[in-house]
């Protein structure tokens, strides 16, 4: 049958590619496990202050000897106050300096959250949201529609996302995603000094072929800090491929990290003068 | 033993080898077998044939990426034996929707493939996933390539199942532009 003829196909895909989509692929696991490891971090300094703390306070106990019983809800108590399974952020630190943030409070409790949540948003209420509406995508150029915008959080994410499309016949899209930071991205944030990190003007296409194995992920999604973002940078993002039975426009795709604020973009067929606005009118609005 | 140690190892006809590359990418390629399979038994006959395969292939081979070396091998026996009890009941699982998405790339899905269709239509897929966009073609190839379900690639890439959905629909569009372009369908 031809379908499985079509599906053999796929066998004679170069090897650079499959393992190109398996370091992407793997970020996010990385990114998972960090997530995991906090939270495992977090679990056994509670529960090491829960057992020192009477020692602290009666010096006459030390340790976990003569622990009884009863301190022990007081370990989940903590942990729960801390952690509320149900709550979700509901601000975000005014801050725009340079500094990478290791990890906010809101973003821990978001990453530690048991709440799971999957929903469908209408644009004024993606912009209403807290924390992430004040981030997001408020106005899309002339063609473009809302095709979908959610509010996902499980034990691993938290964001808002939204995908603006022009409908059949076009592949122009912008896909617009609103989260926070977290020490996985770490390695992806470069100043705007270090064009080798982001510059596709330095790289031919497929970046598997020509970007150096030990910058491939920074040049493949880097991330620009708010404050620093310039059209400049914007454009050097801006890339075409001879794409078949495709309509020509420019791609661009990066985050911007505003205090712990991440917003990533992957976009085709805008221009990298309206992203910069629309860009640049978050950065103003935060700082 | 490092990919180079392994295949210097077929090359001198160690049986060593093949222990050598279950320890080190058994569990990998039983993940690819069983994506596509969904039966335990069946994926681990696959990744014992692919031993055997990499023995008779390797002289004269030598592999440049050991690693997807194998990942091809067992996702082409693995199709073979899902072909094979395809012909026996119908397939189910993640591949028959795999395949039911590929078929909205073709014209006439279900009919017999011609010579030239069979000997073209790698070269036209490793040529069209080139002119994609990096997480468009990452996204492809984890869906048709590792047969990965849309759950896992959402969690991968840290995107909505839907926004999965759309893109590798978008992309689908483009591929079957682009083979009725190349004169592959109709």
């Amino acid at each position: 049958m031809k379908k499985f003829a079509l599906y053999e196909g796929f066998n004679s895909i170069e090897e650079n590619i499959l393992y190109q989509s398996e370091q992407d692929a793997a970020r996010g696991r990385i990114i998972s496990w960090k997530r995991w490891g906090t939270l495992a971090a977090c679990i056994c300094l509670a529960i090491a202050g829960a057992a020192a703390l009477p020692g602290l306070l009666n010096p006459g106990i030390s340790g976990l000897e003569g622990s009884t019983s009863s301190e022990i809800p007081s370990v989940s108590a903590v942990m729960e106050s801390e952690h509320p399974s149900s709550s979700v952020p509901q601000s975000h630190p005014e801050t725009s300096d340079n500094r990478i943030p290791k990890s906010s409070s809101q973003a821990d409790s978001a990453k530690k959250s048991d709440t799971f949540i999957d929903k469908a948003l209408t644009l004024p209420k993606a912009l209403a949201n807290e924390p992430f509406g004040a981030y997001m995508l408020s106005e899309a150029p002339a063609g473009f529609q809302v095709e979908n915008i959610r509010l996902y959080q499980d034990e691993n994410s938290y964001f808002l996302s939204g995908l603006w499309t022009k409908g059949t016949g076009s592949f122009d899209e912008i896909s617009w995603r609103v989260s926070f930071y977290s020490e996985g991205d770490a390695d992806r944030v470069t100043s705007i000094e270090d064009t080798k990190n982001y510059d596709l003007g330095l790289y031919s296409i497929p970046l598997a072929d020509s970007v150096p194995i030990e910058l491939f992920q920074i040049v493949d999604h880097p991330i620009f800090r708010g404050n620093e973002l310039t059209l400049d940078a914007v454009k050097r993002r801006a890339y075409s491929v001879r794409d078949m039975g495709d309509t020509a426009g420019k791609r661009m795709n990066f985050g911007v990290l505003y205090g712990d604020i991440l917003v990533e973009i992957s976009t085709k067929g805008i221009s990298p003068e309206w992203l910069y606005e629309k860009l640049s009118g978050l950065g103003s609005a935060e700082s | 033993m490092t990919d180079e140690q392994i295949i210097e190892t077929y090359w001198q006809r160690d049986e060593r080898a093949i222990g050598e590359s279950n320890a080190r990418y058994g569990s990998y390629c039983f993940a690819i077998a069983q994506n596509i399979l969904q039966n335990r038994e069946d994926s681990e006959e696959c990744v014992n044939d692919t031993w055997l395969q990499a023995w008779l292939a390797i002289p004269p081979q030598r592999p440049a990426k050991l690693k997807y070396f194998f990942a091809k091998i067992t996702r082409s026996i693995s199709l073979n034996r899902y072909k094979a009890k395809m012909t026996l009941k119908r397939g189910r699982g993640e591949t028959a929707v795999i395949l039911d998405e590929l078929a909205e790339c073709l014209s006439d899905p279900d009919s017999v493939e011609s010579e030239y269709f069979s000997r073209e239509i790698g070269g036209k897929i490793n040529f069209f996933v080139k002119t994609l966009s990096q997480r468009e073609c990452n996204i492809f190839v984890r869906r048709y390539f590792f047969s990965e379900s849309i759950s896992e690639i959402a969690n991968r890439y840290r995107l909505t199942a839907h926004h999965i959905t759309v893109i590798l629909s978008r992309t689908r569009r483009k591929l079957k532009q682009y083979l009725q372009k190349e004169g592959l369908i109709e």
